[in-house]
């Protein structure tokens, strides 16, 4: 009898592994019947998780942290990490209009490094401080991810305090084009396809991708609920050998198609199978990537802390480190 | 307080779902109710509206954009989770399960949004039987189609009378553990493939 396992998703590209885990036969290999709920909020699978309709998630890797400590809206959900799911290729895209104002007043910066682009936004808030103009707005996908994360440190390499001198809200990627289309926003951080879309229809310009900004920086991660994988350490590991082969599938190029095909189904991520092939190339851990690496803890805090979300003591965080268990990914792929 | 009333907030993509709540929060007695639908200017909604109680259905995107404007927000008065208040963990649970979830000032006593957040679940619980029942009235009301349509072509190239053509479509169905849409589908792609 295949054990059933519910995991929750957002439809985004990378789910991609939890997806062709349940799709492509890895999990009923293991013995496991994987159910999949799609989520179309953090919020909503955050929930999930906490109040244990399903039992693990494709989720941000700043948000499993938040809701093992506590701060992410629900009571504190003790979690596991056993498998690191991808380094996705975010970029921030901002509306022409400012796009312009920034190459017009620094143009040498603009054509220099993107990681240091924002340099060029300081002469664009004086002149709008000068003005009397309200702050620029910007907006991520969610409070607790590294979207966020990295536009703030984008803003800083360039002498700007994302906290006090623009706007920073959250808006669900699929409203992100309109809304900067419209004017109600000036620029976002988000993953793709929702950077090339705002380029295809000529309302954005791409200032920088994740590459030149945070290239090592850790997306999403395999959260588990904690009591429930002690609960079955053979069932876990089956589940977290399930997930580490769909990962090394989609790693090959050669299955990148098909992979497309899956993605594109409304159940999935239901977006056109082309522009998700064109996405996926660069959204995929490198292989050997998924297991979680307790330093990716202490850089995710470092992070949190900057953004003024959460600022714990030493021995705190060093207990933060032991959420990500390299061990059960270990003993499951011995 | 000036005004005891709370002033509620229904957010929700479904404007039939929210008319549904709408009217069953009104009929309960809370008359400062308003709804919203989804809205690329969401801050500046509320803002004007200024709830005490959100109610929004939990699988709407909007939810991530309500959480990050009450974390950093300096006007709009800040609204907390309901799920944060754990003391009440089989309305937490009955509210997942219809979908419903819901954001509260700060300081609003526990004992009155109770009943307004039941309220919602109540209402959310039965807008989805109604919705239910149309689909199955609508399914049954297609089934019957099909098998008028099955007996029809049996009666026109089998030359079976209505009554034949139908309980040949019956035992068949009975035989094969079958239902009888699923038959009366089967003789309709047979024919099909046919002519």
């Amino acid at each position: 009898m295949a054990e059933i396992v519910k995991l929750g998703f957002a439809p985004l590209v990378d789910c991609a592994i939890p997806v062709a885990a349940a799709e492509g036969g890895f999990a009923s290999a293991e013995g496991i019947d994987l159910v999949l709920d799609r989520a179309p909020s953090w919020a909503a699978l955050r929930d999930k998780l906490a109040f244990g309709r399903v039992e693990g998630a494709h989720i941000l890797a700043p948000l499993a942290l938040a809701l093992h400590q506590g701060i992410a809206g629900v009571p504190a959900t003790p979690l596991v990490v056993p498998v690191s799911l991808g380094l996705a290729n975010n970029a921030i895209t901002l509306s022409m209009e400012l796009y312009e104002r920034m190459v017009a007043a620094a143009p040498e910066v603009m054509a220099g490094p993107p990681g240091l682009r924002a340099r060029a936004l300081r002469p664009v808030i004086d002149a709008d401080r000068a003005a009397g103009k309200p702050f620029l707005s910007f907006v991520t996908v969610f409070h607790f991810s590294c979207h966020h994360y990295e536009l703030l440190k984008w803003l800083a390499d360039g002498g700007i305090d994302g906290r006090s001198e623009v706007n920073i809200g959250v808006i669900a990627p699929p409203r992100m084009v309109e809304s900067l289309a419209a004017g109600w926003i000036d620029g976002y951080c988000a993953g793709e396809p929702w950077n090339l879309r705002a380029v295809q229809r000529g309302v954005g310009q791409v200032v920088v991708t994740k590459a030149d900004i945070r290239p090592d920086g850790l997306e999403k991660v395999l959260g588990l609920r904690a009591d429930w994988a002690a609960a079955d350490p053979d069932r876990t590991s089956a589940l977290i050998r399930a997930i580490v082969k769909a990962a090394d599938w989609c790693a090959d190029p050669a299955n990148r198609g098909d992979l497309a095909r899956l993605l594109a189904e409304p159940r999935h991520v239901g977006l056109a199978a082309d522009l998700i092939a064109e996405t996926l190339a660069g959204a995929m851990p490198a292989p050997n990537r998924n297991r979680p690496d307790p330093a990716d803890v202490g850089r995710l805090l470092a992070e949190m802390a900057a953004a003024g979300q959460l600022d714990l003591p030493v021995e705190q965080q060093e207990a933060l480190t032991t959420v990500w268990r390299a061990d059960l990914y270990d003993g499951a792929m011995a | 307080m000036a005004n005891p009333e709370p002033n509620i907030l229904i957010i929700d993509g479904n404007p039939d779902r929210a008319a549904v709540v709408e009217r069953g929060l009104v009929e309960s007695g809370w008359v400062r109710v308003s709804t919203i639908g989804p809205s690329v200017n969401l801050l500046a909604r509320i803002q004007a509206l200024a709830p005490d109680v959100i109610i929004i259905d939990l699988e709407n995107p909007d939810r991530d954009t309500l959480e990050q404007m009450f974390q950093v927000s300096r006007v709009v008065q800040r609204p907390i989770a309901m799920f944060v208040d754990q003391s009440d963990s089989q309305m937490i649970h009955a509210a997942i399960e219809a979908g419903v979830s819901a954001y509260v000032v700060d300081g609003l006593r526990q004992d009155r949004i109770k009943p307004i957040v039941e309220t919602a679940i109540t209402r959310f619980n039965a807008f989805d039987r109604l919705r239910r029942e149309r689909d199955e009235a609508q399914s049954k009301l297609q089934d019957r189609k099909q098998v008028e349509k099955a007996k029809g072509l049996l009666m026109k190239h089998r030359s079976l009378s209505e009554e034949d053509a139908y309980t040949l479509m019956r035992r068949t169905a009975m035989k094969q553990n079958r239902k009888l849409s699923d038959i009366a589908q089967s003789v309709i792609t047979a024919f099909e493939m046919e002519l």
